[in-house]
């Protein structure tokens, strides 16, 4: 399986080609650290890196059309200081929403300063900060700390220390093991919270890779590659420039690699081992000649911890694709898929989306890990095989058979792809009605059709499917080709054919759950803004001190409130779907 | 004319007659006695030809045949112009697809008053017909008098003249799933059976080829779903994997103004009408 080199993104160019998502991503840094970061980010946002001066040059210097713009209704903002910058992209850094990296120079080149790209990928991974603390509480459930002798109370238990670190490192970004055993000690009492038990559980979070090191700020900018048809000069200048380049961009690949090889180290432990069960051959050289890993990182190691995205994301992906297959089934496929992918869960190393399968695993494994989910009481080994064989044989091709051993695994990608493909259908009948759904279906299954003829098979009158047909074109969903019957292209004698176009249907609904999640959020901030004194005044006077019509304003918000809330949360998963699966 | 002339015409006429499916030139010349020159035998053929009692059509081996038309045939068609027979040629030559003035007037080379003036006349002649067409409810397709349009015209089954008939088709549409549900297991053959004993649908029969396309449309639906067998087709009631959306919950999931949206814009989520009326409790 691919494994990354670098735990940054695969992803963020393809989001970046959305205006949406930028803007999602500007409002949801806003809300969280304050309109200074805002500005810096949308700074960086507008070019795809930038050192600091270049920063300072867009933030800090009035330009010409700025102040142009100054005599007419938009105001130039205001200028903000080199402090303001340097502060606003410290916290950006501190919560990984930017993130450094050192241009390579070639050959007799000057040193150039760092650069800071944005990294959206985790920015919008904050929507899902909610869902990462119900994970982890579903998971570490059993090792809540008891506070009475009340087991049966719920309330009577505090969170246990997985649940307390990562918390931590959910609010704060980075964090040093001593902050994070000290926060842990404040948060649950330190007779509650022993140092030795803070690290063990720290050092089990490291190992299922939810925790990981947080990679330095030094680490090389791979080299823009050369296009595959540019020529190449034959000058040996060229050539000394280009056997230059290759060098750089090893070394800086190398570098990467090693970066990303030892984000799951603790210092003072042996590396964890990889998918199956291996040191890797590279890394045990280095430990052997070393005679401590934390020595070998010493130059880039930063001591700094924070939340692995990809380890979270992939457990989101394995829950959707256990849901997705198992409502397709009868029985219990839904638990013993499950099981399959919980037994096949190592520590992903790799981005959330770059894992194409599941590893194989056996009956055997599958039923020793589906018995850990509360939903497979009465489990038994003839349920799981018979469940497996039905999933094998249903012909829909999420489950497969390994050759060797009798072992089965999920395809990851057909499975995500067919949820998305769910959810695209679902979006498509919500907007353009059942017909407008049969068309898209249609289209999917015969590839190409004519206008006539879809309206003929789709039973519907043929106003009415080219009427559907163009809304569907404008919106992006499906493309029209024009097949000429002479060599004079005239439109009297040309016919068209349509065609569902998935991979842009895919984008365009992912542009529309990010415009409608910020939607969602300047709408409550709208109707928030617009009771801000009334607010104010029941802060400081009570519940007393209000009018009636005050009164019914504050109810109504604390409705629109949650109403606005839960939808963005059920919003969070069909987001995660198409942005980080 | 000649005695002996009209008496080659009878002759010929009556040949022609005997055989409706057409005779070969070389047989009609050889018809005549061979006393007779070929000059004579062309006259002939020419005045029959001209009275329409007559007409001449090529072979599939490139040589000529001649046809007898019937009295009352004949007597429409007497009096054409050669514009009309013209026009009347290429509206034969269409068949049951019909032609349309504006392709007529292309094809024959006419203008636009004379083909028109050829038009009224062979439909008031009853030589032809004029018929909607469905895919272009304004155009007119002629075709000849006693030909039948074909389906691409008049849309087949689905059709009540030029207006689409979504009454009929929901209609089969229920009775199939119907048919389908309450069998567990139905072919198409089955639910054509169904549909037609059911009497819902009175004075029409529904052939294969529509409930085919009836079964086709449930299938896209995700009402019923093809079960994988060899040969005849087999259809089963859906698993029920009904497409719902959490983002349909939102106003933004539906809105036909969504790619217009900005934060900031004449349309924006603050000034929103359908977020207006969502959040109005």
């Amino acid at each position: 399986m691919p494994e990354a080199a670098d735990g940054v993104k695969v992803h963020s160019k393809r989001l970046a080609l959305h205006p949406a998502v930028d803007d999602l991503a500007c409002h949801v840094v806003k809300d969280h650290f304050g309109e200074l970061c805002e500005r810096v980010l949308r700074a960086l946002l507008k070019r795809s890196a930038s050192s600091f001066l270049e920063l300072q040059s867009a933030l800090c210097v009035q330009s010409k059309s700025s102040r142009v713009s100054d005599s007419g209704l938009n105001a130039a903002p205001i200028l903000l200081t080199s402090k303001d910058v340097r502060s606003a992209l410290l916290v950006l850094l501190q919560h990984s929403c930017v993130f450094a990296r050192v241009p390579v120079t070639l050959g007799n080149e000057r040193p150039k300063p760092p650069v800071y790209r944005v990294d959206l990928h985790s920015i919008l991974f904050r929507l899902r900060h909610a869902a990462c603390l119900e994970l982890t509480a579903e998971k570490h459930r059993n090792k809540r700390i008891q506070k009475t002798s009340n087991i049966e109370d719920k309330e009577d238990l505090l969170p246990s220390h997985e649940e307390a670190i990562i918390s931590l490192l959910l609010e704060y970004g980075r964090l040093r093991l001593e902050q994070v055993t000290t926060g842990v000690e404040k948060l649950l009492g330190e007779a509650n919270a022993g140092a030795q038990q803070v690290e063990q559980a720290f050092a089990g979070l490291v190992a299922a890779h939810f925790v990981e090191q947080s990679p330095p700020c030094n680490l090389p900018d791979l080299p823009t590659p050369i296009h595959p048809n540019a020529q190449p000069r034959k000058t040996s200048k060229a050539n000394q420039d280009e056997k230059e380049r290759q060098d750089a961009q090893a070394i800086a690949a190398r570098a990467l690699k090693t970066a990303a090889d030892t984000r799951f180290t603790i210092p003072g432990q042996k590396p964890a081992p990889t998918a199956n069960g291996n040191v890797k051959a590279g890394m045990k050289r280095k430990l052997e000649s070393v005679t401590s890993p934390l020595d070998s990182l010493s130059p880039e190691s930063t001591g700094l911890w924070q939340l692995c995205k990809s380890q979270f994301l992939t457990d989101f992906r394995y829950a959707a694709c256990a849901k997705f297959i198992g409502d397709r089934q009868e029985g219990r496929a839904e638990v013993v898929v499950q099981g399959l992918l919980r037994a096949a869960s190592p520590p992903w190393t790799g981005d959330a989306g770059a894992e194409k399968t599941s590893r194989p695993v056996t009956p055997a494994q599958v039923l020793a890990a589906a018995r850990q989910v509360p939903e497979a009481a009465g489990l038994s080994a003839t349920d799981v095989s018979a469940a497996l064989e039905q999933l094998k044989s249903s012909g829909d091709g999420y489950v497969l058979p390994c050759l060797e051993q009798g072992a089965f695994y999920v395809d990851l990608d057909r499975t995500v792809s067919a949820i998305q493909e769910d959810e695209l259908e679902a979006h498509l009948q919500s907007r353009f009605g059942t017909h407008g759904l049969r068309i898209w279906r249609m289209l999917r299954q015969h590839g190409q059709l004519e206008e006539n003829k879809i309206a003929d098979c789709a039973l519907m009158p043929p106003k009415e499917a080219r009427t559907i047909l163009y809304a569907l074109l404008a919106s992006g969903f499906v493309t029209v080709q024009d097949i000429p019957k002479g060599a004079d292209r005239a439109a009297s004698r040309m016919f068209w054919t349509w065609r569902a176009n998935v991979p842009e249907g895919k984008a365009v609904l992912c542009q529309h759950l990010a415009k409608g999640v910020l939607n969602l959020r300047l709408r409550l901030a709208y109707e928030s803004d617009q009771l801000k004194e009334v607010t104010a005044l029941y802060l400081q006077r009570g519940k007393h001190g209000l009018t009636d019509s005050q009164h019914d304003a504050l109810l109504s918000l604390k409705n629109k409130q949650t109403v606005c809330e839960a939808r963005v949360l059920r919003l969070q998963p069909l987001l995660s779907l198409f942005f980080s699966f | 004319m000649t005695t002996e002339a009209t008496q080659a015409q009878q002759a010929a006429l009556e040949l022609c007659r005997q055989h409706p499916e057409g005779v070969p030139e070389a047989s009609l010349i050889g018809h005549f006695p061979s006393k007779e020159t070929a000059w004579v035998v062309n006259q002939v053929i020419n005045k029959l030809l001209t009275r329409h009692q007559l007409q001449v059509y090529s072979q599939a081996n490139g040589g000529r045949a001649y046809k007898a038309f019937d009295e009352t045939e004949a007597a429409k068609r007497r009096g054409l112009s050669e514009e009309d027979v013209l026009v009347l040629q290429e509206i034969g030559k269409t068949t049951d697809k019909g032609i349309w003035s504006k392709d007529l007037k292309r094809r024959t080379g006419l203008g636009n008053p004379a083909v028109q003036k050829a038009l009224k006349n062979l439909e008031g002649r009853n030589l032809i017909k004029a018929v909607k067409t469905v895919q272009h409810g304004n155009r007119k397709h002629f075709m000849l008098f006693e030909l039948e349009p074909s389906v691409d015209i008049t849309g087949g089954i689905w059709y009540e003249g030029a207006e689409f008939d979504t009454a009929m088709v929901n209609l089969t549409y229920q009775l199939c799933l119907k048919c389908v549900e309450d069998r567990q297991q139905a072919s198409a053959e089955q639910a054509c059976a169904f549909v037609n004993t059911s009497g819902v649908l009175k004075d029409t029969t529904i052939q294969q080829a529509e409930i085919d396309s009836v079964l086709a449309a449930l299938v896209y639906d995700r009402r019923i779903e093809r079960v994988p067998t060899v040969g005849q087709a087999v259809f089963k009631p859906s698993r029920g994997h009904k497409a719902t959306s959490a983002f349909a919950s939102i106003p933004c999931g539906v809105c036909p103004v969504i790619n217009e949206c900005t934060p900031h814009g004449h349309i924006s989520p603050q000034a929103c009408v359908y977020f207006d009326a969502w959040l109005d409790f």
